[in-house]
């Protein structure tokens, strides 16, 4: 396991309990993933030391619930649209999080506005290639990371 | 005394969290406002009055540090204080924040009782 995937393990882990309480039960979850059904897929991009982009994907049940969980309020009261704005922030506080422990806390990273779209969860094996993917379950569902890191110029 | 809040966000669901984290914390809290971004945040501070912003930065069509400026050149606003609400938590960062007219920084994700900390730092109150 790369230096990379061992802190971006990490960092998912830490936020997703500390943003939206929910715990990872199953590391290297690869074998179980899903191919059925619609996901969403978040993406930013950071500029700094090194530049980079950072990768979420998630059913769009588990985005869903994951804003019930943020918001404190039932899932069924969670529109598509705050299901996407969750994994847009959550993808937001893991990139600020990643390149602060990646690079040291003197390092100024700026990051985009993330984005999502809607893809097929069969898409999966696309978001884990390169060295850095982690596919965890939580709450019985998959979530996927992946960050790609361009090589220091100069 | 109750304070009137701004929460700059273009998230409406850390808009909400941030709105409810405050509620949580117990501070007395007045009329809680909410925009999308720095340019609707100036418009609804025209006509409304705010005791502190919570800001992001990275927010489309004006972002929290061009908010800040504006802010800063414009009579009676530059006396609010603003709070960075964000995920880059470089010290490098902070401290040109700061220079910037920043007054606070709150990382993401937070607490009631950190939250409750900042205002009491940021408006000189204790609970």
């Amino acid at each position: 396991m790369t230096d990379a995937r061992t802190v971006l393990l990490d960092v998912v882990k830490d936020v997703l309990e500390r943003f939206a309480f929910m715990f990872v039960e199953v590391e290297g979850a690869e074998s179980a993933l899903a191919g059925n059904g619609d996901g969403l897929r978040a993406t930013i991009q950071f500029q700094g030391k090194q530049n980079g982009t950072l990768t979420l994907m998630a059913p769009k049940g588990f985005c869903q619930e994951m804003a019930a969980n943020v918001l404190g309020i039932d899932p069924g009261q969670v529109v598509e649209t705050t299901g996407q704005d969750a994994l847009k922030e959550l993808t937001n506080v893991v990139c600020g999080t990643l390149t602060w422990s990646l690079f040291g806390d003197r390092e100024v990273f700026h990051l985009s506005v993330p984005s999502v779209a809607t893809v097929p969860m069969s898409e999966a094996a696309a978001v884990l290639a390169g060295e850095n993917g982690v596919a965890l379950m939580v709450e019985g569902q998959p979530l996927l990371a992946n960050v790609s890191i361009e090589k220091p110029t100069g | 005394m109750a304070y009137n809040v701004l929460i700059v966000d273009d998230s409406a669901i850390v808009r909400t969290v941030v709105e409810k984290t405050l509620r949580l914390s117990g501070c007395p809290l007045g009329e809680i406002l909410q925009a999308e971004n720095g340019r609707v945040a100036l418009d609804r501070l025209k006509d409304h009055w705010v005791d502190i912003v919570f800001a992001d930065i990275n927010m489309p069509e004006m972002n929290g540090i061009e908010m800040v400026s504006r802010m800063a050149e414009t009579g009676m606003l530059k006396t609010v204080p603003v709070v960075i609400v964000s995920t880059e938590r470089s010290v490098t960062r902070i401290e040109e924040l700061r220079a910037k007219g920043v007054r606070a920084y709150l990382n993401k994700p937070f607490t009631p009782e950190e939250i409750k900390k900042i205002l009491e730092e940021v408006l000189g109150t204790s609970q």
